[in-house]
């Protein structure tokens, strides 16, 4: 190249250059407002979230601290507390064996295909179904056509409908975390299929076992909607006992009927409503925050002890 | 044969025993679903038979199941005013939730360094737990006192300004924002690294490859997020019935005051009504959630459409 | 030999040597055998102007040193290739020179990288315009789950240039890249319905369409099958007349046909840089000869 066209294509190169300088630092204002709105609303929503669960906790700690709080007097709430546990041990009796018998199904036995795509759909439909629906159902078929009535069996039958789609992709999920080649390694012994389901598979899944149940257990402690008509609004004299029939109130329902419906017609003065519904909301994110760090934890820690074992 | 009998004890019709009962109770899944369809489906026409007719179901306003309020005291089945209800404020929610939730999962997956993301994500999951009553009684105690506050002044209600649609919108937009949060991280993960670096590699801003790379290669799996979230939000029965209060429909709808009154929609008026509801009246409830069924049934159909269209899982 | 000509006819015995397939293995056949049909050594000049000056570049990861006094001049319009065993930190140099390695976090960088007078490696450097002028294309194709058009329109759209000039400019990216005919009835369909080699290709115009100074291209062939790999070469000593070219490649026989320099890397050290003849024919170092004979890597 001659001298001259050298320097008039590094005249053209350098406006060029000065273009390009200008168009990135346009570019980069925007990309300097559109960041910085997104950390905005990031910050912002996490604030949010934070603060929500922060005021809730403390706004009525002060009851959690009362011994009134757990009697069985006007602000007590030791039969909610007691039907809350009794229908979330009986809801997972009745349904983790059996949504863990069709994960096992679905995850060693079944071929990939129509019959397991089938489930999976149908799991995604009833997870979907809202829980009020569910709780109607629970009317229809358990209290009305089974003969229950209002009772903690038809509470607990309807919290397996609700229950079956999340324990399955859960028990799915700790399941498919097994190795292939630990499966074969059993069936290469001998075993048959169960054998080496019960012997092999499900103690090295038990980390994710174990964190199915204690996230389903999250979600049964919070469900209200199914409850409401499957189970009541009340007490009756003998709540205390181990009755599967007798209906009962939870945490939740309580919560809802004193805050709601129930709101000045309960005999309490507003005093006591306030010191019921603070606490019991309280009290429950209590349980809420204590059942995810259990879930983190306790499944980390039984990985660690299984594997290191 | 023999010693591995003696070994591992195991017996033939065990195993058999043990896959059929496994078998069961996955059909079971499907009983269950085909029950809840079956035992409500088969109740939900019959208010129809019952002096109901579909195009007042549907579009007329007055509900009163009991005939408890009517000047005639025939039941009237008229669920526009909840149905209404329910499409509004679902919509709003969503509305308002979206772009917020997106924000958010733009700023988990891109934008936060690593200890940010390990905190956010346990608030993210213990958040996504909260119970629905809990969520309504903070609605009550925070949100209807302060709209109160703002709006009652403005819209001359008083006491109970703070009730109704207003408030259900900002307490379902809590209920509803982690879980399009949570699928939104999700679709953007699943985006893969190497789309980000071939952005970035052609001289683009963080900003330009979040929008014009990142955003559009999740697409669907965001489409699918805002599904899920409409679904959670048009279900959702306590935390909205604890702050709406409402028996009917005001009668002025088309002022910004008819979200700042007390007011109605299906899932309320089921909490509410259902348990002092008798004979006739229950079976109107019966088709309220058959519709509540369909609905929810069609969304998680779109959601599976959605998710057999993307393009990284 | 006319790029576009290339088909799945081609056999690949008329293009000499060994297949590229055979990746790594010792040169059995003299090196001008190999690298006399794409004569891309007559295009040699030593004396081209230094586009990137790489002086004495010392990176790390966090505390781990991956490269060690690394100096090396890259020419103007010359293809410079760099070899060496797998994890010597050939693709890490690459990604320094367009920055692309500060997506991972706690890594530092010493040493200058100077480019149109300015050091690259500089923190006040802006790394939007630098990748703007040094171009990349990687080692698997990645083109955006969007159009044929809109993926080489990507660059010039981000650059918010009009809707005229970005349609001449994609056209002009895909015949540079040899990617037209095979794609000019298409343009609107799917990325992802082209076979690997086209999307390899649909990236190189992809690249192109900015019109960088500098191509980058970290082990371009290396996910493509023969006949797609012999035509991505012949793109390359097309492409050098307009563009400078540093190419990583495993494959010795590869950097012998398209370049002019090589440099061959080892644990992090560039232990000799030169023509390719001579590096290939008359190794300085023992290292680079234990390497080029097949002793090792």
């Amino acid at each position: 190249m001659s001298m001259q066209q050298t320097a008039q294509t590094s005249l053209a190169g350098s406006t060029r250059l000065a273009e390009q300088q200008r168009l990135v630092r346009r570019l980069k204002l925007g990309n300097a407002v559109g960041t910085g709105t997104l950390c905005g609303i990031g910050i912002l929503v996490a604030l949010l979230f934070v603060g929500i669960i922060v005021y809730l906790l403390l706004q009525g700690s002060a009851y959690l601290f009362l011994p009134e709080f757990y009697s069985t007097g006007p602000i007590g709430i030791r039969p909610e507390i007691y039907n809350t546990f009794y229908i979330l041990i009986l809801a997972e009796i009745i349904s983790l064996p059996i949504a863990l018998a069709a994960a096992i199904y679905l995850i060693e036995y079944a071929r990939q295909g129509v019959f397991v795509t089938t489930i999976h759909f149908a799991a995604e439909t009833l997870a979907g179904v809202p829980s009020i629906v569910l709780g109607l159902f629970g009317v229809l078929a358990f209290s009305i056509y089974a003969h229950l009535g209002t009772s903690r069996a038809a509470g607990a039958l309807t919290l397996l409908c609700l229950n079956f789609p999340l324990a399955l992709r859960l028990f799915e999920d700790a399941l498919a975390t097994v190795p292939r080649e630990m499966r074969e390694g059993g069936l290469a012994l001998g075993a048959t299929r169960w054998h080496m389901i019960r012997t092999v598979v499900i103690p090295s899944a038990l980390p994710g076992i174990v964190t199915a149940v204690i996230l389903t257990a999250g979600k049964i402690i919070g469900e209200a909607a199914a409850l409401l008509f499957t189970m009541g609004l009340n007490n009756p004299s003998d709540v205390f006992t181990l009755s599967p029939f007798i209906a009962s109130d939870t945490l939740t329902t309580h919560l809802y009927y004193v805050a709601g419906p129930g709101a000045g017609s309960t005999g309490l003065t507003t005093a006591q409503e306030t010191a019921i519904t603070a606490g019991s909301a309280t009290l429950l994110i209590v349980l809420l925050l204590i059942i995810n760090v259990a879930a983190r934890g306790l499944g980390r820690a039984i990985q660690r002890r299984v594997t290191a074992a | 044969m023999q010693v591995g009998q003696q070994v591992t004890g195991r017996t033939y019709p065990a195993d058999r025993l043990a896959r059929i009962v496994f078998l069961m109770c996955a059909i079971l899944l499907i009983a269950v679903l085909v029950g809840v369809f079956l035992f409500i489906g088969t109740n939900a026409f019959r208010v129809f038979s019952e002096g109901a007719n579909v195009k007042d179901f549907f579009f007329g306003t007055y509900w009163d199941p009991s005939g408890n309020t009517t000047v005639s005291g025939n039941p009237s089945f008229q669920a526009g005013g909840l149905i209404l209800g329910s499409i509004v404020i679902t919509f709003f929610s969503v509305l308002i939730a979206t772009p917020l939730a997106f924000g958010m999962a733009l700023f988990f997956t891109e934008l936060s360094p690593r200890w940010l993301v390990r905190l956010l994500q346990p608030l993210i999951e213990v958040f996504t737990g909260m119970p629905s009553v809990v969520v309504g009684f903070f609605g009550l105690i925070i949100i209807i006192p302060l709209l109160q506050r703002l709006v009652g002044p403005l819209v001359g209600n008083g006491q109970t300004a703070g009730y109704g649609w207003g408030a259900a919108i900002l307490v379902l937009l809590i209920m509803i924002l982690p879980t399009i949060i949570s699928i939104s991280i999700d679709a953007l993960r699943a985006v893969p690294g190497s789309v980000r670096e071939a952005s970035l590699a052609l001289g683009s801003t963080r900003w330009q490859m979040m929008t014009r790379a990142v955003i559009p290669a999740a697409t669907t799996g965001l489409a699918t997020a805002v599904v899920l979230g409409m679904a959670r939000a048009i279900g959702e029965t306590l935390a909205v019935s604890l702050v709406l209060d409402g028996q009917q429909l005001p009668k002025k709808l088309f002022t910004p005051a008819v979200f700042f009154q007390p007011n109605v929609n299906i899932t309320q008026y089921i909490a509410i009504d259902f348990p002092e509801t008798l004979g006739v009246g229950r079976d109107a409830y019966w088709t309220l959630a058959f519709i509540l069924l369909v609905i929810s049934f069609l969304f998680v159909c779109l959601s599976r459409y959605l998710a057999s269209r993307s393009v990284y899982r | 030999m006319d790029p576009t000509r290339l088909n799945a006819e081609t056999p690949i015995r008329t293009l000499g040597g060994k297949a590229p397939a055979e990746q790594g293995a010792p040169l059995e056949t003299s090196p001008s055998e190999i690298i006399g049909d794409f004569r891309a050594h007559e295009k040699l000049d030593t004396s081209a102007s230094i586009k990137i000056d790489v002086q004495h570049l010392n990176f790390f990861y966090g505390s781990k040193q991956a490269l060690y006094d690394v100096s090396i001049p890259l020419r103007e319009r010359q293809v410079t290739a760099l070899i060496g065993p797998s994890g010597c930190g050939k693709s890490t140099f690459l990604r320094t020179l367009n920055r692309m390695n500060d997506l991972i976090p706690g890594i530092r960088t010493e040493g200058k990288a100077i480019f149109d007078g300015q050091n690259i490696y500089d923190k006040s450097m802006d790394v939007v315009l630098l990748r703007q002028r040094i171009g990349m294309v990687f080692q698997r194709p990645n083109p955006f789950p969007k159009s044929i058009f809109e993926n080489v329109a990507y660059g010039l759209k981000v650059q918010g240039k009009a809707k005229g000039t970005v349609s001449a400019a994609v056209e002009s990216s895909l015949r540079g890249a040899a990617l037209w005919d095979e794609v000019k009835d298409r343009l609107h369909t799917s990325a992802l319905g082209l076979s690997g080699g086209q999307q390899q290709r649909l990236c190189i115009a992809r690249a192109l369409a900015v019109k960088p100074d500098v191509l980058l291209m970290d082990e371009p062939a290396s996910a493509l099958d023969p006949i797609a790999t012999l035509k991505i070469e012949e793109l390359i000593v097309e492409l050098a007349k307009d563009y400078t070219i540093v190419i990583v490649t495993h494959n010795m026989q590869q950097a012998a046909r398209v370049s002019q320099f090589t440099g061959f890397f080892l644990s992090g050290k560039l232990i000799e840089v030169a023509p390719t003849i001579q590096l290939f024919e008359r190794p300085k170092r023992k290292e680079t000869e234990d390497y080029i004979s097949g002793r090792f890597g």
